[in-house]
Protein backbone atom coordinates (compact mmCIF):
# COMPACT_ATOMS: atom_id res chain seq x y z
CA UNK A 1 0.00 0.00 0.00
CA UNK A 2 2.79 2.44 0.92
CA UNK A 3 4.41 1.80 -2.45
CA UNK A 4 1.02 2.43 -4.01
CA UNK A 5 0.61 5.73 -2.19
CA UNK A 6 3.92 7.04 -3.47
CA UNK A 7 3.76 5.50 -6.93
CA UNK A 8 3.39 7.58 -10.07
CA UNK A 9 4.48 10.94 -8.62
CA UNK A 10 5.63 12.01 -12.07
CA UNK A 11 4.71 14.12 -15.05
CA UNK A 12 3.49 11.94 -17.93
CA UNK A 13 3.96 13.05 -21.50
CA UNK A 14 0.89 13.83 -23.57
CA UNK A 15 2.57 11.92 -26.42
CA UNK A 16 3.69 8.53 -25.01
CA UNK A 17 6.11 6.52 -27.14
CA UNK A 18 6.10 2.80 -27.88
CA UNK A 19 8.61 0.28 -29.21
CA UNK A 20 8.10 -2.13 -32.12
CA UNK A 21 7.10 -5.53 -30.77
CA UNK A 22 5.51 -4.03 -27.66
CA UNK A 23 2.22 -5.67 -26.69
CA UNK A 24 -0.48 -3.38 -25.35
CA UNK A 25 -4.09 -3.34 -24.19
CA UNK A 26 -5.84 -0.19 -25.37
CA UNK A 27 -9.29 1.15 -26.05
CA UNK A 28 -9.92 1.28 -29.80
CA UNK A 29 -10.94 4.91 -30.26
CA UNK A 30 -11.92 5.08 -33.94
CA UNK A 31 -12.69 2.92 -37.01
CA UNK A 32 -12.87 4.45 -40.48
CA UNK A 33 -14.32 1.47 -42.34
CA UNK A 34 -11.05 -0.31 -43.07
CA UNK A 35 -8.60 0.49 -40.30
CA UNK A 36 -8.87 1.10 -36.60
CA UNK A 37 -7.20 3.76 -34.52
CA UNK A 38 -6.12 3.76 -30.89
CA UNK A 39 -5.40 7.21 -29.52
CA UNK A 40 -3.19 7.13 -26.42
CA UNK A 41 -2.98 10.69 -25.17
CA UNK A 42 -2.07 12.60 -28.33
CA UNK A 43 -0.22 9.64 -29.83
CA UNK A 44 -2.00 7.76 -32.63
CA UNK A 45 -1.60 4.03 -33.26
CA UNK A 46 -3.13 2.81 -36.52
CA UNK A 47 -4.54 -0.66 -35.86
CA UNK A 48 -4.84 -3.31 -38.60
CA UNK A 49 -7.35 -6.10 -38.21
CA UNK A 50 -9.84 -4.18 -36.07
CA UNK A 51 -13.61 -4.13 -36.58
CA UNK A 52 -16.25 -1.44 -36.08
CA UNK A 53 -17.70 -3.30 -33.11
CA UNK A 54 -14.45 -2.93 -31.18
CA UNK A 55 -14.64 0.88 -30.92
CA UNK A 56 -14.63 1.93 -27.24
CA UNK A 57 -13.65 -1.63 -26.29
CA UNK A 58 -10.32 -2.82 -24.90
CA UNK A 59 -8.30 -4.68 -27.51
CA UNK A 60 -4.92 -6.42 -27.40
CA UNK A 61 -2.48 -5.10 -29.99
CA UNK A 62 1.15 -5.54 -31.03
CA UNK A 63 3.12 -2.46 -32.13
CA UNK A 64 4.79 -3.00 -35.52
CA UNK A 65 6.52 0.34 -35.97
CA UNK A 66 6.64 3.72 -34.26
CA UNK A 67 7.75 7.18 -35.39
CA UNK A 68 8.75 9.10 -32.28
CA UNK A 69 8.94 12.47 -34.01
CA UNK A 70 5.44 12.20 -35.50
CA UNK A 71 3.94 10.47 -32.44
CA UNK A 72 2.37 7.88 -34.74
CA UNK A 73 2.73 4.16 -35.08
CA UNK A 74 1.36 1.05 -36.74
CA UNK A 75 -0.04 -1.84 -34.80
CA UNK A 76 -2.23 -4.89 -35.35
CA UNK A 77 -4.81 -6.76 -33.37
CA UNK A 78 -3.19 -9.65 -31.57
CA UNK A 79 -4.82 -12.97 -32.31
CA UNK A 80 -5.09 -15.90 -29.98
CA UNK B 1 -20.72 5.68 3.12
CA UNK B 2 -20.83 1.93 2.90
CA UNK B 3 -23.40 2.00 0.15
CA UNK B 4 -22.04 0.50 -3.02
CA UNK B 5 -25.62 -0.04 -4.16
CA UNK B 6 -25.90 3.67 -4.85
CA UNK B 7 -23.67 3.18 -7.86
CA UNK B 8 -26.50 1.26 -9.48
CA UNK B 9 -28.85 4.22 -9.28
CA UNK B 10 -30.36 5.71 -12.38
CA UNK B 11 -27.66 7.26 -14.53
CA UNK B 12 -28.00 10.01 -17.08
CA UNK B 13 -30.42 7.98 -19.08
CA UNK B 14 -32.15 8.39 -22.36
CA UNK B 15 -34.01 11.57 -23.19
CA UNK B 16 -37.67 11.05 -22.39
CA UNK B 17 -39.03 14.56 -21.81
CA UNK B 18 -39.20 17.13 -24.60
CA UNK B 19 -39.06 20.81 -23.77
CA UNK B 20 -40.28 23.80 -25.73
CA UNK B 21 -37.15 25.80 -26.48
CA UNK B 22 -34.83 22.79 -26.61
CA UNK B 23 -32.97 20.44 -24.30
CA UNK B 24 -31.30 23.27 -22.39
CA UNK B 25 -34.69 24.15 -20.87
CA UNK B 26 -34.54 20.91 -18.87
CA UNK B 27 -31.91 22.63 -16.71
CA UNK B 28 -34.44 25.37 -15.81
CA UNK B 29 -35.59 23.97 -12.42
CA UNK B 30 -32.01 23.59 -11.14
CA UNK B 31 -30.81 26.92 -12.58
CA UNK B 32 -33.86 28.69 -11.15
CA UNK B 33 -33.11 27.14 -7.76
CA UNK B 34 -29.47 28.32 -7.87
CA UNK B 35 -30.55 31.82 -8.86
CA UNK B 36 -33.10 31.79 -6.02
CA UNK B 37 -30.45 30.58 -3.56
CA UNK B 38 -28.04 33.33 -4.59
CA UNK B 39 -30.78 35.97 -4.37
CA UNK B 40 -32.17 34.76 -1.04
CA UNK B 41 -28.96 33.79 0.70
CA UNK B 42 -26.42 36.07 -0.98
CA UNK B 43 -28.30 39.30 -1.69
CA UNK B 44 -31.08 39.30 0.92
CA UNK B 45 -28.97 37.60 3.58
CA UNK B 46 -31.73 35.10 4.46
CA UNK B 47 -30.26 31.66 5.07
CA UNK B 48 -33.48 29.77 5.87
CA UNK B 49 -33.60 26.29 4.35
CA UNK B 50 -37.40 26.49 4.16
CA UNK B 51 -37.10 29.35 1.67
CA UNK B 52 -34.86 27.25 -0.55
CA UNK B 53 -37.52 24.51 -0.54
CA UNK B 54 -40.00 26.98 -2.00
CA UNK B 55 -37.39 28.06 -4.56
CA UNK B 56 -36.93 24.49 -5.76
CA UNK B 57 -40.69 23.84 -5.80
CA UNK B 58 -41.33 26.94 -7.90
CA UNK B 59 -38.45 25.91 -10.19
CA UNK B 60 -40.02 22.48 -10.72
CA UNK B 61 -43.38 24.07 -11.54
CA UNK B 62 -41.81 26.57 -13.97
CA UNK B 63 -39.94 23.76 -15.72
CA UNK B 64 -43.17 21.84 -16.22
CA UNK B 65 -44.72 24.76 -18.13
CA UNK B 66 -42.15 24.26 -20.90
CA UNK B 67 -42.80 20.53 -21.37
CA UNK B 68 -44.20 19.48 -24.73
CA UNK B 69 -47.23 17.19 -24.65
CA UNK B 70 -48.29 15.17 -21.63
CA UNK B 71 -46.96 16.51 -18.31
CA UNK B 72 -47.35 13.10 -16.66
CA UNK B 73 -43.84 12.00 -17.66
CA UNK B 74 -42.42 15.12 -16.02
CA UNK B 75 -44.34 14.42 -12.82
CA UNK B 76 -43.18 10.81 -12.82
CA UNK B 77 -39.58 11.94 -13.26
CA UNK B 78 -39.89 14.08 -10.12
CA UNK B 79 -40.84 10.92 -8.21
CA UNK B 80 -38.13 8.91 -9.93
CA UNK B 81 -35.50 11.44 -8.85
CA UNK B 82 -36.67 11.61 -5.24
CA UNK B 83 -36.65 7.81 -4.96
CA UNK B 84 -32.96 7.51 -5.83
CA UNK B 85 -30.68 5.91 -3.23
CA UNK B 86 -28.23 8.86 -3.27
CA UNK B 87 -30.70 11.26 -1.69
CA UNK B 88 -31.92 8.80 0.90
CA UNK B 89 -28.34 7.84 1.76
CA UNK B 90 -27.49 11.45 2.56
CA UNK B 91 -30.61 11.89 4.68
CA UNK B 92 -29.89 8.74 6.66
CA UNK B 93 -26.37 10.01 7.37
CA UNK B 94 -27.73 13.32 8.65
CA UNK B 95 -30.29 11.71 10.97
CA UNK B 96 -27.82 9.28 12.53
CA UNK B 97 -24.92 11.73 12.73
CA UNK B 98 -27.29 14.34 14.18
CA UNK B 99 -28.35 12.05 17.03
CA UNK B 100 -24.76 10.98 17.69
CA UNK B 101 -23.26 14.49 17.67
CA UNK B 102 -26.09 15.83 19.84
CA UNK B 103 -25.54 13.10 22.42
CA UNK B 104 -21.80 13.81 22.59
CA UNK B 105 -22.65 17.50 22.91
CA UNK B 106 -24.85 17.05 26.01
CA UNK B 107 -22.14 14.71 27.33
CA UNK B 108 -19.65 17.61 27.62
CA UNK B 109 -17.40 16.50 24.76
CA UNK B 110 -16.99 20.15 23.78
CA UNK B 111 -15.78 20.92 27.31
CA UNK B 112 -13.36 18.00 27.01
CA UNK B 113 -11.97 19.34 23.73
CA UNK B 114 -11.66 22.76 25.33
CA UNK B 115 -9.73 21.27 28.24
CA UNK B 116 -7.39 19.45 25.86
CA UNK B 117 -6.81 22.58 23.77
CA UNK B 118 -6.05 24.68 26.85
CA UNK B 119 -3.80 21.99 28.37
CA UNK B 120 -1.90 21.60 25.08
CA UNK B 121 -1.64 25.37 24.68
CA UNK B 122 -3.58 25.38 21.40
CA UNK B 123 -4.94 28.85 20.83
CA UNK B 124 -6.93 30.50 18.04
CA UNK B 125 -3.90 30.49 15.74
CA UNK B 126 -3.66 26.71 15.50
CA UNK B 127 -7.19 25.59 16.37
CA UNK B 128 -8.61 25.82 12.80
CA UNK B 129 -5.63 23.96 11.30
CA UNK B 130 -5.93 21.19 13.88
CA UNK B 131 -9.69 21.09 13.35
CA UNK B 132 -9.08 20.57 9.63
CA UNK B 133 -6.63 17.77 10.37
CA UNK B 134 -8.94 15.94 12.79
CA UNK B 135 -12.04 16.43 10.61
CA UNK B 136 -10.06 14.98 7.69
CA UNK B 137 -9.07 11.97 9.81
CA UNK B 138 -12.62 11.39 11.07
CA UNK B 139 -14.12 11.75 7.58
CA UNK B 140 -11.52 9.36 6.18
CA UNK B 141 -12.33 6.88 8.93
CA UNK B 142 -16.12 6.95 8.80
CA UNK B 143 -16.48 7.80 5.12
CA UNK B 144 -19.23 10.39 5.44
CA UNK B 145 -18.34 14.01 4.94
CA UNK B 146 -21.86 15.14 5.92
CA UNK B 147 -21.65 13.23 9.19
CA UNK B 148 -18.25 14.77 9.87
CA UNK B 149 -19.57 18.28 9.26
CA UNK B 150 -22.44 17.66 11.69
CA UNK B 151 -20.17 16.23 14.40
CA UNK B 152 -17.50 18.91 14.07
CA UNK B 153 -19.90 21.86 13.90
CA UNK B 154 -21.63 20.52 17.02
CA UNK B 155 -18.41 19.80 18.91
CA UNK B 156 -15.23 21.44 17.61
CA UNK B 157 -16.81 24.62 16.26
CA UNK B 158 -18.08 25.95 19.63
CA UNK B 159 -14.83 24.97 21.36
CA UNK B 160 -12.76 26.79 18.74
CA UNK B 161 -14.95 29.89 18.73
CA UNK B 162 -14.95 30.02 22.54
CA UNK B 163 -11.16 29.92 22.49
CA UNK B 164 -11.08 32.88 20.09
CA UNK B 165 -10.79 31.27 16.66
CA UNK B 166 -12.52 33.03 13.77
CA UNK B 167 -15.95 31.35 13.19
CA UNK B 168 -15.75 31.65 9.39
CA UNK B 169 -12.27 30.10 9.23
CA UNK B 170 -13.39 27.37 11.64
CA UNK B 171 -16.36 26.50 9.40
CA UNK B 172 -14.10 26.50 6.34
CA UNK B 173 -11.66 24.16 8.09
CA UNK B 174 -14.45 21.71 8.99
CA UNK B 175 -15.82 21.73 5.43
CA UNK B 176 -12.27 21.18 4.15
CA UNK B 177 -11.86 18.13 6.36
CA UNK B 178 -15.11 16.72 4.99
CA UNK B 179 -13.87 17.24 1.42
CA UNK B 180 -10.66 15.37 2.24
CA UNK B 181 -12.53 12.40 3.71
CA UNK B 182 -15.19 12.22 1.00
CA UNK B 183 -12.42 12.22 -1.57
CA UNK B 184 -10.06 9.70 0.03
CA UNK B 185 -12.02 7.42 2.39
CA UNK B 186 -12.24 3.83 1.11
CA UNK B 187 -15.73 3.55 2.63
CA UNK B 188 -17.00 6.87 1.22
CA UNK B 189 -19.87 6.44 -1.23
CA UNK B 190 -18.21 8.89 -3.62
CA UNK B 191 -15.02 6.79 -3.62
CA UNK B 192 -17.01 3.67 -4.38
CA UNK B 193 -19.10 5.32 -7.11
CA UNK B 194 -16.01 6.80 -8.77
CA UNK B 195 -14.28 3.40 -8.79
CA UNK B 196 -17.28 1.38 -9.98
CA UNK B 197 -18.23 3.77 -12.80
CA UNK B 198 -14.65 3.97 -14.11
CA UNK B 199 -13.95 0.20 -14.14
CA UNK B 200 -11.56 0.40 -11.19
CA UNK B 201 -11.03 -1.24 -7.82
CA UNK B 202 -11.49 0.82 -4.64
CA UNK B 203 -8.00 0.04 -3.28
CA UNK B 204 -6.40 1.18 -6.51
CA UNK B 205 -8.26 4.48 -6.72
CA UNK B 206 -7.52 5.34 -3.07
CA UNK B 207 -3.81 4.62 -3.47
CA UNK B 208 -3.57 6.57 -6.72
CA UNK B 209 -5.47 9.62 -5.46
CA UNK B 210 -3.40 9.97 -2.31
CA UNK B 211 -0.83 12.16 -4.06
CA UNK B 212 -3.35 14.78 -5.13
CA UNK B 213 -5.14 14.78 -1.76
CA UNK B 214 -1.99 15.08 0.33
CA UNK B 215 -0.54 17.95 -1.74
CA UNK B 216 -3.78 19.92 -1.38
CA UNK B 217 -4.06 19.02 2.33
CA UNK B 218 -0.54 20.16 3.24
CA UNK B 219 -1.10 23.48 1.46
CA UNK B 220 -4.50 23.83 3.21
CA UNK B 221 -3.00 23.17 6.62
CA UNK B 222 -0.45 25.94 6.09
CA UNK B 223 -3.15 28.22 4.68
CA UNK B 224 -5.33 27.80 7.80
CA UNK B 225 -2.45 28.86 10.06
CA UNK B 226 -1.71 31.88 7.87
CA UNK B 227 -5.40 32.83 7.60
CA UNK B 228 -5.84 32.55 11.38
CA UNK B 229 -2.86 34.84 11.88
CA UNK B 230 -4.14 37.38 9.37
CA UNK B 231 -7.86 37.42 10.09
CA UNK B 232 -8.86 37.34 13.69
CA UNK B 233 -12.54 38.09 13.33
CA UNK B 234 -13.71 36.42 16.51
CA UNK B 235 -16.45 38.28 18.29
CA UNK B 236 -16.03 36.36 21.51
CA UNK B 237 -16.00 38.58 24.59
CA UNK B 238 -13.07 38.06 27.01
CA UNK B 239 -15.42 37.15 29.86
CA UNK B 240 -17.15 34.53 27.70
CA UNK B 241 -13.82 32.99 26.74
CA UNK B 242 -12.83 32.97 30.41
CA UNK B 243 -16.13 31.34 31.40
CA UNK B 244 -15.59 28.61 28.76
CA UNK B 245 -12.07 27.97 30.05
CA UNK B 246 -13.46 27.68 33.56
CA UNK B 247 -16.00 25.03 32.57
CA UNK B 248 -13.60 22.88 30.54
CA UNK B 249 -13.72 19.32 31.79
CA UNK B 250 -11.37 16.45 30.96
CA UNK B 251 -14.16 13.94 31.67
CA UNK B 252 -15.80 14.97 28.38
CA UNK B 253 -12.89 13.32 26.60
CA UNK B 254 -14.39 9.96 27.60
CA UNK B 255 -16.39 10.40 24.42
CA UNK B 256 -13.23 9.82 22.42
CA UNK B 257 -14.27 6.23 23.11
CA UNK B 258 -17.66 6.84 21.47
CA UNK B 259 -15.99 8.36 18.39
CA UNK B 260 -13.40 5.58 18.34
CA UNK B 261 -16.16 2.98 18.23
CA UNK B 262 -17.69 4.65 15.16
CA UNK B 263 -14.36 4.93 13.36
CA UNK B 264 -13.30 1.38 14.24
CA UNK B 265 -16.55 -0.26 13.16
CA UNK B 266 -16.67 1.81 9.94
CA UNK B 267 -13.09 0.87 9.04
CA UNK B 268 -13.96 -2.75 9.86
CA UNK B 269 -16.38 -2.54 6.96
CA UNK B 270 -19.67 -2.22 8.82
CA UNK B 271 -22.47 -0.14 7.35
CA UNK B 272 -22.41 3.50 8.48
CA UNK B 273 -25.84 3.11 10.15
CA UNK B 274 -24.46 0.24 12.20
CA UNK B 275 -21.21 2.07 12.99
CA UNK B 276 -22.91 5.24 14.23
CA UNK B 277 -25.56 3.25 16.11
CA UNK B 278 -22.82 1.50 18.09
CA UNK B 279 -21.14 4.84 18.78
CA UNK B 280 -24.47 6.27 19.92
CA UNK B 281 -25.10 3.38 22.30
CA UNK B 282 -21.61 3.78 23.80
CA UNK B 283 -22.14 7.55 24.12
CA UNK B 284 -25.44 7.07 25.99
CA UNK B 285 -23.84 4.54 28.36
CA UNK B 286 -20.82 6.83 28.96
CA UNK B 287 -23.13 9.78 29.69
CA UNK B 288 -25.17 7.79 32.22
CA UNK B 289 -22.40 5.78 33.90
CA UNK B 290 -20.01 8.72 34.35
CA UNK B 291 -22.75 11.22 35.14
CA UNK B 292 -21.93 13.44 32.16
CA UNK B 293 -25.61 13.89 31.27
CA UNK B 294 -28.90 12.67 32.74
CA UNK B 295 -31.20 10.55 30.62
CA UNK B 296 -33.56 13.49 30.11
CA UNK B 297 -30.80 15.40 28.28
CA UNK B 298 -30.92 12.69 25.64
CA UNK B 299 -34.63 11.91 25.51
CA UNK B 300 -37.43 13.58 27.41
CA UNK B 301 -41.22 13.54 27.20
CA UNK B 302 -42.41 16.94 28.38
CA UNK B 303 -45.96 16.44 29.61
CA UNK B 304 -48.34 19.36 30.10
CA UNK B 305 -49.04 20.07 33.77
CA UNK B 306 -52.51 19.76 35.20
CA UNK B 307 -53.65 16.91 32.98
CA UNK B 308 -54.26 13.21 33.48
CA UNK B 309 -50.92 12.30 31.87
CA UNK B 310 -48.98 14.55 34.23
CA UNK B 311 -50.70 13.06 37.27
CA UNK B 312 -50.15 9.49 36.09
CA UNK B 313 -46.65 9.59 34.56
CA UNK B 314 -45.06 12.51 36.43
CA UNK B 315 -41.93 11.22 38.16
CA UNK B 316 -41.36 8.39 35.71
CA UNK B 317 -37.90 8.23 34.09
CA UNK B 318 -37.59 10.44 30.99
CA UNK B 319 -40.86 12.20 31.80
CA UNK B 320 -40.96 15.82 32.95
CA UNK B 321 -44.01 17.89 33.80
CA UNK B 322 -43.89 21.30 32.17
CA UNK B 323 -46.13 24.27 31.40
CA UNK B 324 -48.70 23.42 28.71
CA UNK B 325 -46.97 25.66 26.17
CA UNK B 326 -43.69 23.70 26.52
CA UNK B 327 -45.18 20.20 26.06
CA UNK B 328 -43.43 18.00 23.51
CA UNK B 329 -40.57 15.58 22.97
CA UNK B 330 -36.98 16.75 23.49
CA UNK B 331 -33.41 15.70 24.16
CA UNK B 332 -30.37 15.16 21.97
CA UNK B 333 -31.88 12.23 20.05
CA UNK B 334 -34.88 14.36 19.10
CA UNK B 335 -33.06 17.64 18.43
CA UNK B 336 -30.17 15.92 16.67
CA UNK B 337 -32.34 14.10 14.17
CA UNK B 338 -35.18 16.60 13.69
CA UNK B 339 -32.82 19.47 12.97
CA UNK B 340 -32.35 18.07 9.47
CA UNK B 341 -35.98 17.54 8.53
CA UNK B 342 -36.22 20.64 6.30
CA UNK B 343 -32.90 19.95 4.64
CA UNK B 344 -34.03 16.39 3.90
CA UNK B 345 -37.04 17.71 2.01
CA UNK B 346 -34.88 20.20 0.12
CA UNK B 347 -32.37 17.57 -0.98
CA UNK B 348 -35.13 15.28 -2.26
CA UNK B 349 -36.46 18.14 -4.39
CA UNK B 350 -33.01 19.08 -5.70
CA UNK B 351 -32.39 15.50 -6.78
CA UNK B 352 -35.77 15.58 -8.54
CA UNK B 353 -34.65 18.72 -10.41
CA UNK B 354 -31.38 17.03 -11.39
CA UNK B 355 -33.32 14.05 -12.73
CA UNK B 356 -35.42 16.39 -14.88
CA UNK B 357 -32.20 17.82 -16.33
CA UNK B 358 -30.98 14.31 -17.19
CA UNK B 359 -34.25 13.09 -18.69
CA UNK B 360 -34.61 16.33 -20.64
CA UNK B 361 -31.28 15.87 -22.38
CA UNK B 362 -29.32 18.90 -21.16
CA UNK B 363 -26.48 16.60 -20.11
CA UNK B 364 -26.35 14.87 -23.50
CA UNK B 365 -26.22 18.22 -25.28
CA UNK B 366 -23.34 19.30 -23.06
CA UNK B 367 -21.43 16.07 -23.69
CA UNK B 368 -21.83 16.28 -27.47
CA UNK B 369 -20.58 19.85 -27.48
CA UNK B 370 -17.61 19.08 -25.28
CA UNK B 371 -16.55 15.99 -27.20
CA UNK B 372 -17.00 17.64 -30.55
CA UNK B 373 -15.47 21.05 -30.01
CA UNK B 374 -13.40 21.37 -26.86
CA UNK B 375 -11.64 18.09 -26.02
CA UNK B 376 -9.20 18.02 -28.95
CA UNK B 377 -6.03 16.99 -27.11
CA UNK B 378 -5.43 14.91 -24.02
CA UNK B 379 -4.60 18.08 -22.10
CA UNK B 380 -7.79 19.86 -23.11
CA UNK B 381 -9.77 16.65 -22.55
CA UNK B 382 -8.55 16.42 -18.96
CA UNK B 383 -9.17 20.12 -18.40
CA UNK B 384 -12.72 19.58 -19.66
CA UNK B 385 -13.17 16.56 -17.37
CA UNK B 386 -12.10 18.63 -14.34
CA UNK B 387 -14.15 21.73 -15.10
CA UNK B 388 -17.30 19.90 -16.20
CA UNK B 389 -17.26 17.61 -13.16
CA UNK B 390 -16.79 20.60 -10.89
CA UNK B 391 -19.51 22.69 -12.52
CA UNK B 392 -22.06 19.85 -12.68
CA UNK B 393 -21.51 19.32 -8.98
CA UNK B 394 -21.87 23.02 -8.28
CA UNK B 395 -25.34 22.73 -9.82
CA UNK B 396 -26.52 19.45 -8.33
CA UNK B 397 -25.05 20.14 -4.85
CA UNK B 398 -24.98 16.55 -3.58
CA UNK B 399 -21.67 15.11 -4.63
CA UNK B 400 -22.70 11.46 -5.04
CA UNK B 401 -25.64 12.44 -7.24
CA UNK B 402 -23.43 14.68 -9.36
CA UNK B 403 -20.92 11.86 -9.74
CA UNK B 404 -23.50 9.39 -10.95
CA UNK B 405 -24.78 11.94 -13.45
CA UNK B 406 -21.42 12.86 -14.92
CA UNK B 407 -19.65 9.48 -14.63
CA UNK B 408 -20.65 8.10 -18.08
CA UNK B 409 -19.25 11.21 -19.79
CA UNK B 410 -15.98 11.06 -17.89
CA UNK B 411 -15.66 7.43 -18.97
CA UNK B 412 -16.41 8.31 -22.60
CA UNK B 413 -14.07 11.30 -22.87
CA UNK B 414 -11.30 9.53 -20.92
CA UNK B 415 -11.42 6.34 -22.97
CA UNK B 416 -11.14 8.35 -26.21
CA UNK B 417 -7.62 9.26 -25.04
CA UNK B 418 -6.90 5.93 -23.30
CA UNK B 419 -6.72 7.60 -19.89
CA UNK B 420 -6.86 4.72 -17.45
CA UNK B 421 -9.62 4.04 -14.92
CA UNK B 422 -7.71 5.25 -11.87
CA UNK B 423 -6.96 8.66 -13.34
CA UNK B 424 -10.58 9.03 -14.54
CA UNK B 425 -11.96 8.01 -11.14
CA UNK B 426 -9.66 10.48 -9.41
CA UNK B 427 -10.67 13.42 -11.60
CA UNK B 428 -14.33 12.48 -11.09
CA UNK B 429 -14.21 12.08 -7.32
CA UNK B 430 -11.91 14.94 -6.32
CA UNK B 431 -13.88 17.61 -8.11
CA UNK B 432 -17.30 16.42 -7.04
CA UNK B 433 -16.13 16.05 -3.43
CA UNK B 434 -14.65 19.55 -3.45
CA UNK B 435 -17.59 21.45 -4.89
CA UNK B 436 -20.10 19.73 -2.62
CA UNK B 437 -18.80 21.76 0.30
CA UNK B 438 -18.16 25.22 -1.12
CA UNK B 439 -21.18 27.01 -2.56
CA UNK B 440 -23.96 28.31 -0.29
CA UNK B 441 -26.57 25.96 -1.78
CA UNK B 442 -24.32 22.88 -1.45
CA UNK B 443 -25.59 20.06 0.77
CA UNK B 444 -22.43 20.03 2.89
CA UNK B 445 -22.58 23.77 3.62
CA UNK B 446 -26.30 23.74 4.40
CA UNK B 447 -26.00 20.77 6.74
CA UNK B 448 -23.26 22.58 8.68
CA UNK B 449 -25.28 25.77 8.82
CA UNK B 450 -28.34 23.88 10.07
CA UNK B 451 -26.30 22.32 12.87
CA UNK B 452 -24.75 25.69 13.70
CA UNK B 453 -28.06 27.46 14.20
CA UNK B 454 -28.89 24.88 16.88
CA UNK B 455 -25.83 26.00 18.87
CA UNK B 456 -27.57 29.27 19.74
CA UNK B 457 -30.06 27.37 21.87
CA UNK B 458 -27.46 24.93 23.15
CA UNK B 459 -25.05 27.45 24.69
CA UNK B 460 -25.87 30.65 26.57
CA UNK B 461 -22.74 32.35 25.32
CA UNK B 462 -23.20 31.37 21.65
CA UNK B 463 -24.85 34.35 19.99
CA UNK B 464 -26.41 34.61 16.52
CA UNK B 465 -23.55 36.78 15.25
CA UNK B 466 -21.27 33.75 15.66
CA UNK B 467 -23.37 31.75 13.18
CA UNK B 468 -21.65 31.62 9.79
CA UNK B 469 -24.13 32.20 6.95
CA UNK B 470 -23.77 29.74 4.03
CA UNK B 471 -22.76 32.59 1.70
CA UNK B 472 -19.75 33.43 3.91
CA UNK B 473 -18.06 30.05 3.78
CA UNK B 474 -16.93 29.67 0.16
CA UNK B 475 -13.60 31.54 0.20
CA UNK B 476 -12.40 29.59 3.25
CA UNK B 477 -12.86 26.00 2.10
CA UNK B 478 -9.16 25.84 1.23
CA UNK B 479 -8.88 22.10 0.69
CA UNK B 480 -11.84 22.14 -1.71
CA UNK B 481 -10.39 24.93 -3.86
CA UNK B 482 -6.85 23.55 -3.69
CA UNK B 483 -8.00 20.09 -4.75
CA UNK B 484 -9.60 21.57 -7.87
CA UNK B 485 -6.47 23.64 -8.54
CA UNK B 486 -4.21 20.58 -8.06
CA UNK B 487 -6.28 18.73 -10.67
CA UNK B 488 -6.27 21.63 -13.12
CA UNK B 489 -2.47 21.82 -12.81
CA UNK B 490 -2.23 18.02 -13.13
CA UNK B 491 -4.36 18.06 -16.27
CA UNK B 492 -2.20 20.82 -17.76
CA UNK B 493 1.20 19.35 -16.82
CA UNK B 494 0.43 15.62 -16.93
CA UNK B 495 1.25 15.15 -13.24
CA UNK B 496 0.02 11.72 -12.16
CA UNK B 497 -1.52 10.98 -15.56
CA UNK B 498 -1.77 7.28 -16.41
CA UNK B 499 -2.72 5.68 -19.70
CA UNK B 500 -4.22 2.25 -20.16
CA UNK B 501 -0.88 1.30 -21.67
CA UNK B 502 0.87 2.19 -18.39
CA UNK B 503 -1.47 0.20 -16.20
CA UNK B 504 -4.96 -1.17 -16.54
CA UNK B 505 -7.29 -0.59 -13.64
CA UNK B 506 -8.22 -3.89 -12.05
CA UNK B 507 -11.79 -4.18 -13.25
CA UNK B 508 -11.08 -3.41 -16.91
CA UNK B 509 -11.44 -6.45 -19.15
CA UNK B 510 -10.44 -7.06 -22.73
CA UNK B 511 -13.36 -7.73 -25.03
Amino acid sequence: MSKGLFANWRFRSSTPTFEPGEQLEVYLTNFDGSRGEARVGDTILEVEGASAGQVDQLVEITVDSFDKSAHRGQARIRSG
Amino acid sequence: MNQPESAKAVTASQTTIEFRGGKALSALPILFFIAWAIFQSGLLGISATGGLIVGMLVGLILGMLFVKGDWKEYANTVFEGMAQPVAVTAIVAWLWAGMFAGTLQVGAFVDGLGWLAVAAGIGPLLFPAITFLLAALLATGIGTGYGTVIAFVALFFPAGVALGADPVIMFGAILSGAVFGDNLAPVSDTTIVSAVTQDSDVGGVVASRFKYAIIAAILSLIAYVIASAMFSGSTIAPEVAEAFRAQTNPAGLLHLLSMGVVIFTAIAGRHIIEAISWGLIVAIVVNLVFGLAPGTDMLVFNVAEGGWAAATFGGWPLVEVVAAADAGVGGSLYDGALGFAELAVLILLVIAGAQIMMRGGAFHALEDWLLGTVAKTVRSAEMVMVTVTASINAAITINTAAQIAVAPYIATIGKRFNINGYRRANILDANTSALGYIFPWAGGVLVGYTQMTALVEQYDWFSTDMVVAPIQAWPWVFHGWLLVIVFLVSAWTGFGREYTTDRLSNRSTTS
